[in-house]
């Protein structure tokens, strides 16, 4: 995170019109957005550049959204990196195997375009304030 | 930057949000039509669905048309309850997508109480939807509009009903085919190539194959005082997109065409 308080995220997303949307809404916030639409592509260059935050779809064509978490946190790199799962899945059922996976948090799609960069923001901030509760300490599903 | 500058960029979207759930709305009809004519299995054919209404759902009121995510929603929503996708099944899946296509292609987000409508209507498992059926099975019907995803839409409503549809691309063919089959009831759109429905309307009016037709225009905007006088009486106005249905039913009843 950089002094003013500006973020960098990335997002994986296999649906162009998503990664815009979402890209729109997070830069106008005066945050910093890198996308990628594959998974696999995304693995490297997220671990190079380290991101405040990565928000990832679940339904993805050459890895699933879960198994891709996993991937992300099993990088020790990446620890301080909060990984929010994005998803039109229904949250009762994804949410808990979404946190099981190593993520931070849920957000379900469709997203609202005007509070979603603060929701965003606000998870970021609790996991580097240490207040984000774990996976089993209760729910983390927003709708934003 | 404040709301109202985001809430213009998200205005500025909103037509790339249109054509790529209409991409989506594409493959899916294409899923459906290889389940249809056994061409394909049906349950690759749900796969396909699946994820292409997957995704229109999670885009739609991110743009501000609940109702398609909530149509798309429900089009999920009769899936999962489906025990085994059937040929029918992939039929009322269609119904779902017509309705969601027409929501798009009118390019605003119906109220709160037309998606109810809306959605109350849609299929559900065990609950087939019957179209009323015509008295005269043997109704002719020209149909005048240019290809494209409208007419698709439409014209399967008009099979639904049971007419005989003639179809026509041009304003000319329409008037060649109008000679030889004197069409009972006559669907133009309001643009046809170089005449406007309204000049074809009165051009019918006039010729004796078709001078008794009924002749329906099918109009996006309310036509201007002016223009509804040079009409002739016997035409009626239907709105396009989604009342469209509801403007077809409400005159085949009044002109009792409909087994009640």
């Amino acid at each position: 995170m950089s002094a003013d308080g500006a973020l960098t995220i990335f997002i994986v997303d296999n649906e162009q019109v998503a990664i815009n949307l979402n890209t729109k809404v997070i830069e106008h916030a005066g945050h910093t957005v890198h996308s990628e639409m594959s998974a696999l592509m995304a693995i490297s260059k997220i671990k190079s550049m380290r991101p405040d935050c990565v928000l990832s779809d679940l339904n993805m064509e050459q890895i699933n959204g879960l198994d891709f978490c996993k991937e992300l946190r099993a990088i020790p790199e990446l620890s301080k990196t909060a990984i929010i799962m994005v998803s039109g899945e229904k949250p009762e059922i994804w949410e808990p195997r979404c946190l099981a996976a190593g993520a931070d948090a849920f957000i379900s799609k469709p997203i609202q375009p005007m509070n979603f960069a603060k929701q965003v923001a606000d998870i970021v901030q609790q996991k580097k304030d240490g207040t984000l509760k774990k996976a089993d300490q209760g729910s983390q599903h927003f709708v934003v | 930057m404040g709301d109202a500058e985001l809430e213009m960029i998200l205005a500025d979207m909103r037509q790339e949000f249109i054509e790529s759930c209409e991409d989506r709305l594409d493959e899916v009809e294409d899923a459906l039509m290889r389940g249809i004519s056994g061409k394909g299995r049906i349950a690759d054919s749900i796969l396909d669905v699946k994820r292409n209404v997957h995704s229109v759902k999670g885009l739609g009121s991110s743009f501000g048309f609940n109702s398609v995510s909530l149509l798309a929603h429900s089009t999920e929503d009769y899936i999962e309850t489906c025990e085994e996708i059937e040929v029918d099944n992939l039929k009322d899946i269609q119904f779902f997508i017509d309705r969601i296509r027409s929501i798009l292609e009118a390019g605003e987000d119906p109220s709160e109480d037309a998606t109810a409508e809306i959605i109350h209507n849609l299929p559900l498992i065990g609950r087939k939807i019957h179209s009323p059926k015509l008295k005269d099975q043997d109704i002719r019907l020209l149909f005048l509009m240019p290809k494209g995803i409208q007419r698709k839409i439409i014209g399967r409503e008009l099979a639904t009903f049971g007419f005989n549809v003639i179809t026509a691309e041009s304003s000319v063919s329409a008037i060649d085919l109008a000679m030889t089959h004197k069409p009972d009831i006559i669907i133009s759109s309001m643009v046809v190539g170089r005449l406007t429905g309204i000049e074809l309307a009165r051009i019918f009016s006039v010729i004796e194959a078709t001078y008794h037709s009924r002749f329906l225009l099918v109009t996006a905007s309310d036509l201007s005082a002016d223009k509804l006088e040079t009409l002739p009486k016997n035409t009626t106005i239907l709105r396009k997109g989604m009342n469209f249905s509801k403007d077809l039913y409400q005159f085949l009843r009044d002109s009792n065409l409909l087994i009640s």
